[in-house]
């Protein structure tokens, strides 16, 4: 460790003090250790006096930066110097409002659309900016068009977010179902088709989505057969939006042939 | 070991005492009280130390000298949470026995220094200066997105800061430094986290409650059971005394950016709601008033602060990537984000705990 001394010559007057504070408890009735604790606490009184002198002109002068570098030297030399402190904070407050205010700049474009610099700071905010847009749309339960739209739009500018595109396929499926309960076929099967547009780079997603069709399909087709007697008509038209939900679906086209071949 | 060194210099500077009037440095300083004193310390240790060796009793620490600045041990086999009960009134002090002997070790017959006077409140060296980073989490949960920390990172990280040493403190402690009254932990880390998701109850809280972390939880009120943490979740951290309920704005609505169409009155009017109206709901829900703001986006202006200010908030935490030192202006604190889809690396890099001047 290095000594008092050692520690005054390096220009660490703080610490020196320090050390001759501690041999002036380990030898309370000698004087040594008394005057140095005296000459340094002087020492940096005096120091730090001229510091903020100059340190204040450069502040008037405008010179913001010098007087920075000096106040946090006050700050090494005597921790409790409030008017320096008081200064360095001042500074920091205006750094802080000029970044914040470059900060909402880039909100601001960002909630217009428009370009923005790629670097990984500006990309994670943005990543943010996004998500939480989607969340203040989740909790705007009325509007389920918004928070869809918001949704597409943070998947088209992060296509690898996955848990972000199976929130998607999950609230197309539900608006499908929704759509296809209340028989608006047409809706529904439009929520599917723009889901697989939307999610048309993921295999796994788009299998879940035919997956679904099939659903409404088999759905479809068993309703149309439990018409055939009654309305045989009315099922074949049934079996015609069952097959546009499920294209492939060999069973419902077999029995629309059939039953046009009658 | 100091005490040797200072023994040493203190015969030494017996027998040289009127060879050389010059004083090389303080471990030099002696007189012959401070020689009896010592010798008869260390005798007085000695014999101590061959009563531990008879017996398994355990060795307590001697005061060698006090004043109102220091007390100087020699160390017995109290580790310095013990020493700060003893010596502090406080177990939780250790860190300031631990931080004043910097590298020399609290171990048996070790000089140690205890401060008694709190000179540095604001961390100052000659090097550099303390910085205090704030990281701001999210959800937690497995489905992969950015804002989504799995269970096992977030596990990962906490054992990380236990590991390396670093101590995880509460915002009201990071409050007292921002004052320049309160001398923090050489390695304090503040832990956030934004927006009230359920995960938090369910995922971060376990962990936080094993690693024995404090966090400060900052909802908007308008998900409070409404698909985030349910009011009985909230109280229950609450309830624990490690986690702070604190408020992120009624909506979630950007409070920088004026609204389509919104009118300077009705700006300034969601201002106000959104810094007023969740403070309101979190007291009510819990029996006590905020008093910390975290701005959703992490965007602010003067305005919002102003309303802050108003609202008896004293702090305000922004996301802008950075650690903060004491002199930090207390309503724009900086936060680093923690993503899910970056490595402990990353994770250990936004711990920058001390600024080289």
């Amino acid at each position: 460790m290095l000594s008092a001394a050692k520690h005054e010559k390096k220009g660490d007057l703080y610490r020196a003090l320090k050390e001759y504070r501690i041999a002036r408890t380990l030898s309370p009735g000698s004087r040594k250790p008394a005057n140095q604790v005296k000459r340094l606490e002087n020492l940096i009184a005096e120091k730090t006096a001229k510091l903020m002198a100059i340190a204040e002109k450069k502040y008037r002068q405008g010179k913001t930066q010098s007087a920075e570098v000096l106040y946090l030297k006050i700050l090494t030399l005597d921790p409790k110097y409030k008017a320096a402190f008081n200064r360095l904070r001042e500074l920091n407050k205006k750094q802080l409002h000029r970044k914040m205010q470059q900060k909402v700049a880039l909100s601001q474009r960002y909630r217009k659309n428009s370009t923005r610099k790629k670097n990984r700071q500006t990309e994670d905010e943005g990543y943010i900016y996004s998500r939480q847009a989607i969340l203040e749309a989740e909790n705007r339960a009325k509007d389920v068009a918004g928070y869809i739209g918001e949704l597409e739009k943070h998947i088209t500018k992060y296509p690898n977010d996955m848990e972000l595109k199976k929130m998607l396929l999950n609230v197309r499926i539900v608006q499908a179902r929704a759509a296809f309960g209340a028989s608006d076929y047409d809706r529904s099967l439009s929520h599917l088709t723009d889901a697989e547009e939307s999610l048309s780079s993921d295999k796994k997603l788009l299998k879940k989505l035919s997956d679904a069709r099939k659903e409404f399909g088999k759905e479809l087709y068993l309703k149309g057969l439990r018409r055939v007697r009654s309305e045989p008509v009315n099922a074949i038209e049934i079996w015609k939006i069952a097959l546009k939900f499920d294209p492939h679906d060999k069973r419902t086209q077999l029995r629309i042939d059939t039953f046009e071949n009658r | 070991m100091r005490l040797s060194r200072r023994l040493t210099a203190t015969v030494k500077g017996a027998l040289s005492r009127n060879q050389s009037g010059r004083l090389l440095s303080a471990t030099a300083i002696s007189n012959d009280k401070r020689s009896k004193l010592l010798i008869a310390g260390l005798f007085l240790s000695l014999f101590v130390m061959l009563g531990v060796g008879c017996s398994s009793r355990p060795v307590t620490s001697e005061i060698l000298a006090r004043d109102s600045e220091f007390i100087v041990l020699r160390g017995g086999n109290e580790d310095a949470s013990e020493l700060a009960r003893r010596y502090l009134g406080d177990e939780n002090l250790g860190w300031v026995i631990e931080d004043a002997n910097e590298s020399r070790s609290i171990a048996s017959g070790n000089e140690i220094i205890i401060p008694l006077q709190n000179n540095n409140p604001i961390g100052f060296e000659y090097e550099g200066y303390q910085t205090v980073p704030i990281l701001c989490y999210h959800r937690f949960g497995n489905k992969g997105g950015r804002l989504e920390v799995s269970a096992e990172q977030f596990e990962q990280q906490l054992a990380y800061l236990k590991q390396h040493d670093y101590r995880v403190i509460h915002l009201d402690e990071l409050y007292g430094f921002l004052k320049g009254e309160r001398a923090l932990p050489k390695r304090s880390v503040v832990l956030t986290i934004d927006d009230g998701h359920r995960s938090i109850y369910t995922i971060a809280y376990p962990l936080l409650k094993k690693f024995n972390f404090p966090a400060t939880v900052f909802v908007y009120s308008d998900y409070m059971n409404n698909g985030g943490l349910k009011t009985s979740e909230l109280k229950t951290m609450h309830a624990s005394g490690l986690i702070s309920l604190q408020p992120h704005s009624k909506t979630h609505s950007n409070l920088a950016l004026n609204g389509v169409g919104e009118s300077k009155s009705e700006y300034h009017k969601r201002v106000r709601d959104e810094v007023r109206l969740p403070s309101r709901k979190l007291e009510s829900t819990l029996g006590k008033a905020p008093k910390y703001y975290a701005y959703p986006f992490g965007d602010t202006n003067a305005q919002v602060i102003d309303e802050l200010q108003a609202n008896g908030l004293l702090l305000g935490l922004t996301v802008q990537s950075a650690a903060n030192a004491a002199f930090t202006y207390p309503y724009l604190l900086n936060r680093s984000m923690i993503f899910g889809d970056r490595s402990i690396d990353d994770f250990a890099a936004k711990l920058k705990t001390f600024q080289a001047r």
